[in-house]
């Protein structure tokens, strides 16, 4: 189990590192089909992996979020704060199956 | 209530589809039933068993319209129930067998594709061999599912089978097996020691004769895991420029490319398919009369969307003026 606390660990300290500027957001394309769901963008997954690890979210809305991520890496490109966003979302299915994909 | 209707509306059984797919590259090495003649028809029997690359097709270009029929079938079966009962038949058959069959034309325009490559890198002087026992599938599904123990494994297998058969440099052809050799297998296993070369980085410009005669506009479009997981996407430019076929930028290109969709294929049909005619939309909004693409999976997805524009592979352009 210390290596799924220690990757919990890992996601958080870099998805906290949001400061919610949205400057990945006009570069993804599952955003850009839906445009007015923030749950389709990085800058809400991103918050959305905060929320599950602080104080849980519903995890039909998490899926939902996680698994539409393409993980073309366009938004990584994008954060001014360095936040490996696609490198965060595919650590985070991992940690969804307690280390080994999905939950 | 309302938040609930709000979503779900794209991932269904993702966790039976997930298992599905795991099942079978663990257990029968390929994410999804392609027959043997699919995967290696193309071989021609004069085809060197020794030399310095070993060509590694990563079995992408082969699988592609297999994808397609598939996807196509995903998107039909939504039921929840049927999904568990498929699942359950899975680790006894694979069910992916009995989805419908690519035409006889699609696997040989997908054999063609990687007959083209394997020219342009021996027309390039250099000295590359074959043999399919250890050309096997990259995994990257179970990568990009976050199937990290599963991928260790399976990565271990492919390496091992490539070490024992003394290969230390291959040349991959599709951007998915290219970004698992060089990106991640090298920080994921111990004492990896493969060189991996996308072809577009080794081909000699000098075995072109520069004189296109395209009359159709060209459009580029970079696939995602070549332009930004491994930077290559001014390769595929000098190229076409040496040959002298014009071809137009369109919106997000080289490294900002846009992707086309197709990773969530496999979850969502439907959601795939609307980022794919997005994509294909500014690419035709170009003027262009053709699409280059250089990804069997950005292939498939196109055609997916629509079936009027002719969407091709870079290799089939450029092959056409070798000397």
């Amino acid at each position: 189990m210390s290596g799924l606390a220690e990757l919990r660990r890992e996601i958080l300290r870099d998805v906290l590192k949001c400061s919610y500027c949205a400057m990945c957001e006009w570069v993804c394309p599952t955003l850009d089909v839906e445009s007015n769901n923030r749950l389709y963008g990085p800058r809400g997954r991103v918050n959305l992996i905060a929320s599950y690890f602080r104080e849980g979210v519903d995890i039909g809305i998490l899926k939902e979020s996680i698994y539409t991520c393409l993980v073309c890496m366009a938004c990584t490109r994008q954060c001014p704060a360095g936040i490996d966003i696609a490198e965060d979302i595919r650590k985070f299915r991992l940690f969804l199956d307690g280390g080994n994909g999905v939950g | 209530m309302e938040v609930m209707e709000l979503v779900n509306r794209y991932i269904n059984n993702s966790n039976l589809i997930i298992e599905i797919i795991r099942r079978n590259i663990m257990k029968r090495g390929y994410p999804i039933y392609i027959p043997n003649k699919a995967l290696y028809g193309w071989i021609d029997e004069d085809f060197p068993r020794d030399g310095e690359y070993f060509f590694y097709t990563g079995l992408m270009y082969q699988m592609a319209p297999y994808i397609e029929r598939i996807v196509n079938m995903l998107q039909k079966l939504r039921s929840g129930v049927l999904f568990k009962v498929i699942n359950i038949l899975n680790r006894v058959v694979d069910v992916s067998r009995f989805s419908s069959k690519p035409s006889h034309e699609e696997v040989m325009k997908m054999h063609k594709i990687i007959r083209n490559i394997y020219s342009l890198v021996y027309r390039s002087g250099l000295s590359v061999w074959y043999d399919p026992s250890i050309d096997k599938y990259a995994g990257v599904l179970l990568y990009e599912f976050g199937l990290m123990d599963d991928l260790k494994i399976y990565a271990e297998r492919i390496s091992d089978a490539l070490s024992s058969m003394g290969v230390n440099k291959i040349v991959t052809i599709d951007p998915h097996t290219t970004y698992m050799f060089k990106k991640v297998f090298p920080s994921l296993l111990e004492n990896y020691s493969i060189e991996a070369y996308s072809y577009l980085e080794l081909i000699d410009e000098d075995i072109f004769v520069g004189s296109s005669a395209e009359q159709n506009k060209f459009v580029i479009h970079d696939p995602c895991y070549y332009a930004r997981g491994v930077g290559v996407f001014s390769e595929p430019r000098k190229l076409l420029d040496r040959i002298g076929v014009e071809y137009i930028e369109p919106k997000f290109n080289r490294v900002d490319t846009y992707c086309c969709g197709g990773p969530v294929e496999s979850l969502s049909p439907l959601f795939s398919a609307k980022i794919g005619v997005k994509r294909l939309g500014m690419l035709v909004d170009t003027g262009a009369d053709e699409v280059i693409t250089m990804c069997p999976i950005c292939m498939a997805n196109f055609r997916r969307v629509s079936k009027e524009v002719n969407i091709i592979d870079l290799s089939e352009l450029i092959s056409k003026y070798i000397k």
